[in-house]
C-alpha cells in the first residue's frame, strides 16, 4: 500500500519474536533492494530486533533515513526507544480490541504498558493512532482520539475473489478459533460456540499452540489442505459481535465463495449494513440459517453468496488507497512543520553519595567524563554529598576535584510524588507508598538529566523523576558478597529500581542479574582497574538511559 | 489606512492594587504603547469588576478615554453579591481568630469602667445648676438600667467566687471563640473559594460569548493561561504563556504547602489550554523550546517569542526642579525606604534603621521554590559571618508561612535579613536605588528577570544567576562573566557578591553601557508591534485563504 501511494523506500524488520502469537509472521527481504541506504547501515537495521525495542544506535540510524515508523505494542521498549531516539513520526498501528477493552484502558491500567503510555504522551505531535478501521478512536481517551489517522486494513485477495471454486460438498460448518488452550479469549469463544451450537456438524479451524481434546479441532493445516477446506466446507460461521475488532477469516471465506453466516453488531455491520441474508441478530437465527445451508437450501445459499460481496469492498486495496493518501499526507504535513529545535546542551549528571564514598563518586565521575569525551559530548558533573544538616548551612569545605552540592535525603509520600510526577509530565504514577528525594534546597537535583547513586544507602525508593544508575563499587560490596547478598544497609531492591547498574565487582554480577532482576543489557561490569573501553561503555549506558 | 481590530481578553478575578502588580504594570505598559498604533484597534473584554482596576490603569499609564473599546458588562453577576458577603465574613472571622490568639487586650468591663469614671468626673465638675437640673431626668431614666447592671455585676462577682477558676477564665473563652472562628473561617473560606470559582467561570464564559459577537475582531489575545473559557472564542486566539514553573520544579510545587491538589487543578487547566491552543506568545526561546516544546509538545511554528521591554523604575524616584535634583531624589528614596522598612515582617526593629543610612543587598522576589532564596541566604550568612560583610539583606517575600522563615530563625538571620512585604512601586524603586547591589539568584523564569533593568534604571549594579533565559539576552561574553554566576553554587554566588561590591563602579559602568546601548532600546512600542505581528499571523492562519482581513 505504501509503495502504491508513492513511498518508494520501505524497510521491514528481519527478526520477529519466537512467540506463538507471531505464527503467521514472515520475513520479507523483497523491499531491501529499493532502499538507498548504505549497505553497512542497512546491515545494522536488519540485525536489529525491533520487536524487543531495538537500541539507540539503530533508532538513530532509522531517524537518519526514514520519516515515519510504524510500531505495534508488543513490548513497551519499542515505544520508549522510538520516543527517545527517533525523530520522525511514530504511527501506532491499531486493529481494535475485543471484550470491551480499549487501548487507553490497557495503557493506563496495566503496569507493564505504563512506559508505553508515557512514551506516547511524550511523543506529542509526532505520535499517531494509525487505526485500521475508521471508528476505532471513538472509544479511546482524548490523547489517542485526537491523534487518529485512518489507514484502512486491506486484503490483497479481496480484489480477486474466486467464488466459482467453491463446491460446498462437505456438509459441515467451518468455525475458526485458534489457540483455544493458549489464549483465554479464544478459549471462551470456543466454549461459547460449543454451548450455543450443540450437535452442529462442524470443524474448528485455526492453529493450536497447545493440543485440544476435541476431534473437530483441525489444528495447523498445510496450505493446500486449508484451501481444500475453504472450497469444500459448506458454510462458515463467524461469531464476533465486537464493534471494534474483526478477524480476517470471514473475508477469506467470502473470497473463496463460501457462504458466511455471521452475528450482527460487529464491524461487518459497518461494511454491509444490517440487511444481508447471512447476518443473524440472535444465535437462534444463526442456527436456523446454518441448518438451512447445511440442509442444501440452494436458494438461500445463493442469496447469501451473492449478497456478501459487499463486505469485501472496504478490504479491496484500490478502495483503501485514497484513505492512505489522505492519512499519510496528514502525517507528513505534521512532519514538515518545524518542531522545537533540539539544542545539544551539555548533559548534566548528578552523582549522589555519602561523605565516606566521595572517592568512589569521583572515580565514577572520571569514568563518565572520559566516556563523554570519547563520544564528543559535553557534560557537567556535580557530586551531591549527603550531609546531616541536609541542604542547610554547612561549614565544611568541599574537598573534591568536582563541583559539589550538599543535600539530605528527604522522605515523602506517594500523594506528593504523584503530583510531582504529574507536574513534571512524567505520565506515570508512583508505585510505592514512601519515597525519598535528594533535597538540595533548590530544585532537588532536577536540574540534572540523570542521577548516579554511588551508594545504595537509602530508606525508601528515590522519586522516579530522573533516570537512576546504581554505581556499586567493590569497596561497598565486598563484605557482603561472600554471603551472596548486597550490603544490608542498602535499600532492598535498589538495583532493580535503577535503570542500569555499574559495578567493578565481577562476583556481584550474578546477584544483580539472578537475584535483583537487572537485565544483562543494563548491567556494566567493569575491569579492574577500569579501561577506556569501560568509560565508553559507561557513557553508552548513560546515553541509553537519557 | 485600513484598521485591523484585535481583542484582549482579561478574566481576572476581583483584584486590588492592580497597577502595583507585575501583571498590571505589564498590561499598562502594553496598552500605553498600543493606544498610539495607527493601523490597529484593540477591544478589551473584561469582567464587570474590572472597571475599577481599568480606571487605575488609565490614570497610572495615561490611557486616553477613547483609546480602547471596552466590553465590560455593566452589572456584576448575582453571585458577586454572595461572594462579597462571604469575603467580608471571612475577613471578620479571621480578625476574630487573630484577636482570640492575641494576648489580652483592654476588656469591655475596663472600657465601661473607664467611661463611667470619666463621666462622673465631668459630672462632679459641673458648676451650673441648670445643667444639673437638665441632667436629672436623664439620671431618672438611667436608674433602672444602672440597678440591673449593678445586680448583674453582683451576681457575676458571687459566681466568680463560687465557681472553679477554669470555668470563668477569659482566656479559656477567648480560646474557644478563636477555635470556633477558625473552623467557621475555614468553612466560609472554602465556600468563598467555590463561589469565586463559579462566579469567575460564569463571567469569563459570558465574556467569551460577548467576544464571539464581535465579528470584526480578527483575533483575540489573552495574557494568561489560567482562563480555560478563552478557548470558547471561535476566532483565532493567541495565548501568552510566560512559563509553567510547576513542571520545571515539580517536587516543591507538589508539596501540600504550595496548595496540594488544589494547585493540581490549576495546573490541569493550564495544561489543557496549552494542549488545545492555536498560537502562543512566550518571552524566551528557552520557554518555547523546553517548557512548551519538550514538556507540552507544542511545535515552534505555534509559538512567537517576544522578549520583554525594559522595565524602568527611575520615574518613581526621579525628582526634578531642585538645585540638586540628585540629592532630592536621594532624600525622596530614603523616605520611601523608611516607609518600606515599616513593612518588615520578621524584625520589629527594622523601622529604626531608617534613622541611619541603611546599607544592604537587595533581592526583590516572592518566596517561591524557583526563586532560590535559600542559596542567597547561605551565601549571605557565609559573607556576614566568615567574611565580615557589613550589609543587611533586604528581601520582599513573606517568611511567615514559608520554610524560609524557619531557615531564618534556625540560622539566627532575622537580625540581618529583612523581609519587607507589599512594597509599592515607589518603595521598590527606592530599595533598588539605595541598595549596594541587587542580586537575583533565581533558577528559572519566563524571561530574563527585570532585576537588571530595574536596578540599572536607578543606578545600582546587579548580578544574576546564569540561567538560559538570561544568557539569551546577555550574549556578550565579558558581560556574562561580570554579571552572571552559577545559581546552584552558593560559594560562587558569595564570591560574585564580594567581587561585585569590590568592583561596584566598574560593574555599574559595564551594565549601564549595555543598558543604554541595547536594553533600553527595546521600548514598549517595539514590543507591542511584535504582539500585533503575532496576532496578524494567527489571524491569517485562521482564514481559509491565509489572508489578513480588515475590520469594518
Amino acid at each position: 500500500m505504501l509503495k502504491s501511494i508513492g513511498f518508494n523506500e520501505v524497510f521491514t524488520p528481519k527478526i520477529y519474536p519466537d512467540d506463538p502469537n507471531f505464527r503467521s509472521a514472515s520475513v520479507d527481504w523483497e523491499h531491501d533492494q529499493y532502499l538507498t541506504i548504505p549497505a553497512d547501515d542497512l546491515a545494522i537495521l536488519n540485525a536489529t530486533d525491533w520487536y524487543k525495542g531495538g537500541n539507540r544506535r539503530s533508532w538513530e540510524l532509522a531517524s537518519r533515513y526514514f520519516d515515519v515508523a510504524f510500531v505495534m505494542l508488543y513490548r513497551p521498549d519499542t515505544f520508549e526507544a522510538a520516543q527517545k531516539h527517533f525523530e520522525g513520526q511514530v504511527l501506532w498501528r491499531t486493529f481494535g480490541l475485543s471484550n470491551g477493552n480499549t487501548y487507553s484502558s490497557i495503557l493506563s491500567s496495566h503496569p507493564f504498558y505504563e512506559p508505553a503510555y508515557a512514551s506516547i504522551r511524550k511523543l506529542y505531535g509526532r505520535f499517531w493512532f494509525a487505526e485500521a478501521y475508521d471508528h476505532l478512536h471513538e472509544v479511546e481517551d482524548r490523547y489517542l482520539r485526537s491523534k487518529a489517522v485512518f489507514l484502512p486494513l486491506g486484503m490483497n485477495s479481496a480484489s480477486r475473489p474466486r467464488p466459482e471454486e467453491w463446491t460446498g460438498t462437505d456438509r459441515r460448518t467451518l468455525f475458526v478459533c485458534p489457540d483455544v488452550n493458549f489464549n483465554p479469549v479464544y478459549e471462551e469463544i470456543y466454549r461459547k460456540f460449543r454451548r450455543d451450537f450443540p450437535n452442529l456438524p462442524c470443524v474448528i479451524g485455526g492453529a493450536q499452540s497447545i493440543a485440544v481434546d476435541d476431534d473437530r479441532v483441525l489444528g495447523y493445516l498445510p496450505y493446500d489442505e486449508h484451501l481444500r477446506n475453504m472450497k469444500q466446507l459448506r458454510v462458515m460461521f463467524y461469531h464476533s459481535t465486537e464493534p471494534t475488532h474483526i478477524h480476517f477469516h470471514p473475508f477469506e471465506a467470502i473470497v473463496a465463495g463460501m457462504p458466511l453466516i455471521f452475528m450482527g453488531g460487529g464491524i461487518l455491520d459497518r461494511f454491509g449494513g444490517k440487511k444481508l441474508p447471512g447476518r443473524s441478530a440472535t444465535i437462534r437465527e444463526a442456527r436456523k440459517k446454518l441448518d438451512r445451508i447445511l440442509a442444501g437450501d440452494e436458494k438461500f445459499i445463493r442469496e447469501v453468496r451473492e449478497s456478501q460481496h459487499i463486505l469485501l469492498e472496504p478490504m479491496k486495496p484500490e478502495n483503501c488507497r485514497a484513505a492512505w493518501e489522505v492519512g499519510m499526507a496528514k502525517v507528513l504535513s505534521s512532519a514538515n512543520s518545524p518542531q522545537a529545535v533540539k539544542e545539544t546542551k551539555a548533559v548534566r549528571i548528578a552523582i549522589l553519595t555519602e561523605p565516606s564514598d566521595l572517592q568512589v563518586a569521583e572515580q565514577a565521575a572520571d569514568l563518565i567524563v572520559n566516556g563523554a569525551r570519547e563520544a564528543g559530548r559535553s557534560i557537567k558533573v556535580v557530586i551531591g554529598i549527603r550531609r546531616a544538616a541536609g541542604a542547610g548551612i554547612n561549614r565544611l569545605e568541599p574537598q573534591s576535584r568536582y563541583a559539589t552540592r550538599d543535600f539530605g535525603w528527604e522522605a515523602t509520600d506517594a500523594q506528593h510524588v504523584n503530583r510531582a510526577m504529574h507536574y513534571g509530565r512524567a505520565f506515570s504514577r508512583p508505585r510505592h507508598d514512601r519515597y525519598v528525594f535528594p533535597n538540595d534546597g533548590m530544585n532537588n537535583f532536577l536540574d540534572c538529566d540523570i542521577w548516579v547513586l554511588a551508594n545504595g544507602e537509602l530508606k525508601h525508593t528515590p522519586v522516579p523523576l530522573r533516570p537512576l544508575i546504581l554505581h556499586a563499587d567493590r569497596t561497598s560490596l565486598a563484605a557482603d558478597l561472600d554471603n551472596g547478598d548486597l550490603p544490608d544497609k542498602w535499600l532492598s531492591g535498589i538495583a532493580s529500581l535503577s535503570n542500569a547498574v555499574v559495578t567493578n565487582e565481577e562476583r556481584a554480577s550474578s546477584i544483580f542479574v539472578g537475584m535483583e532482576g537487572v537485565s544483562p543489557a543494563n548491567l556494566l561490569v567493569m575491569r579492574s582497574p577500569p579501561t577506556l573501553e569501560d568509560s565508553k561503555s559507561y557513557w553508552e549506558l548513560i546515553e541509553e538511559c537519557l | 489606512m485600513p484598521v485591523r481590530k484585535y481583542g484582549i481578553y482579561l478574566a481576572y478575578g476581583p483584584i486590588k492594587n492592580f497597577t502595583a502588580e507585575g501583571l498590571g504594570r505589564h498590561l499598562g505598559e502594553f496598552l500605553k504603547a498600543a493606544q498610539d498604533l495607527d493601523d490597529v484597534e484593540f477591544v478589551i473584554a473584561a469582567p464587570s469588576w474590572f472597571r475599577e482596576p481599568y480606571e487605575e490603569l488609565r490614570e497610572e499609564f495615561n490611557l486616553r478615554e477613547d483609546a480602547f473599546k471596552l466590553l465590560i458588562p455593566e452589572n456584576p453577576p448575582l453571585l458577586w453579591v454572595g461572594y462579597s458577603w462571604l469575603d467580608r465574613l471571612k475577613k471578620r472571622l479571621d480578625a476574630r481568630r487573630r484577636r482570640g490568639s492575641r494576648p489580652a487586650r483592654i476588656g469591655l468591663r475596663a472600657k465601661v469602667s473607664r467611661w463611667g469614671k470619666s463621666q462622673i468626673r465631668r459630672l462632679v465638675g459641673v458648676r451650673s445648676l441648670w445643667v444639673l437640673l437638665a441632667l436629672l431626668p436623664l439620671a431618672l431614666v438611667a436608674l433602672p438600667f444602672v440597678t440591673v447592671m449593678l445586680l448583674i455585676w453582683l451576681v457575676g462577682k458571687l459566681l466568680r467566687r463560687l465557681l472553679p477558676q477554669r470555668f470563668i477564665s477569659p482566656t479559656r473563652w477567648r480560646g474557644k471563640i478563636s477555635k470556633v472562628a477558625h473552623v467557621a473561617g475555614s468553612i466560609v473560606g472554602a465556600l468563598r473559594g467555590r463561589v469565586y470559582k463559579a462566579m469567575q467561570d460564569a463571567e469569563s464564559r459570558y465574556l467569551s460569548e460577548l467576544a464571539n459577537k464581535q465579528d470584526d475582531v480578527l483575533a483575540w489575545y489573552t495574557p494568561s493561561a489560567f482562563w480555560p473559557n478563552f478557548n470558547l472564542i471561535a476566532a483565532p486566539k493567541v495565548i501568552c504563556i510566560p512559563d509553567v514553573v510547576f513542571s520545571e520544579f515539580p517536587l516543591p510545587f507538589a508539596s501540600e504547602q504550595e496548595g496540594g491538589d488544589r494547585l493540581r487543578t490549576t495546573f490541569d487547566a493550564i495544561a489543557d489550554i496549552i494542549e488545545s491552543g492555536d498560537h502562543f506568545i512566550t518571552y524566551s526561546v528557552e520557554i518555547r523550546n523546553t517548557t512548551l516544546g519538550e514538556k507540552f509538545g507544542v511545535p515552534t511554528s505555534k509559538v512567537t517569542v517576544i522578549p520583554h521591554g525594559a522595565n524602568r523604575l527611575d520615574r518613581y524616584i526621579t525628582v526634578t526642579g531642585f538645585t540638586d535634583n540628585d540629592k532630592a531624589s536621594l532624600i525622596t528614596s530614603q523616605q520611601y525606604l523608611a516607609a518600606a522598612l515599616g513593612k518588615c515582617l520578621n524584625n520589629a526593629s527594622a523601622p529604626r534603621l531608617a534613622f541611619g543610612e541603611p546599607a544592604f543587598l537587595f533581592y526583590a522576589s516572592q518566596f517561591r521554590p524557583n526563586k532560590n532564596v535559600q542559596t542567597l541566604l547561605k551565601a549571605y550568612a557565609f559573607l556576614r559571618r566568615e567574611r565580615g560583610l557589613s550589609l543587611k539583606l533586604i528581601l520582599t517575600g513573606d517568611p511567615r508561612h514559608s520554610p524560609l522563615g524557619r531557615f531564618l530563625k534556625e540560622n539566627d538571620l532575622d537580625d540581618d535579613v529583612l523581609c519587607l512585604r507589599g512594597l509599592t512601586q515607589k518603595e521598590l524603586a527606592a530599595c533598588y536605588k539605595l541598595a549596594h547591589l541587587a542580586v537575583n539568584p533565581s533558577l528559572a523564569e519566563g524571561a530574563m528577570p527585570f532585576t537588571l533593568t530595574e536596578a540599572i534604571s536607578v543606578g545600582t549594579p546587579a548580578i544574576m544567576g546564569d540561567i538560559p533565559v538570561t544568557s539569551e539576552i546577555i550574549t556578550r561574553e565579558h558581560l556574562r562573566e561580570a554579571i552572571l554566576f552559577d545559581p546552584y553554587d552558593w560559594r560562587e554566588l558569595a564570591a560574585k557578591i564580594e567581587w561585585a561590591l569590590k568592583n561596584r563602579n566598574d560593574l555599574l559602568k559595564l551594565e549601564t553601557d549595555f543598558y543604554d546601548e541595547e536594553l533600553v532600546k527595546r521600548s514598549w512600542s517595539v514590543v507591542v508591534r511584535e504582539y500585533v505581528a503575532a496576532l496578524d499571523l494567527a489571524a491569517s492562519k485562521g482564514k481559509p485563504d491565509g489572508s489578513l482581513g480588515h475590520g469594518r
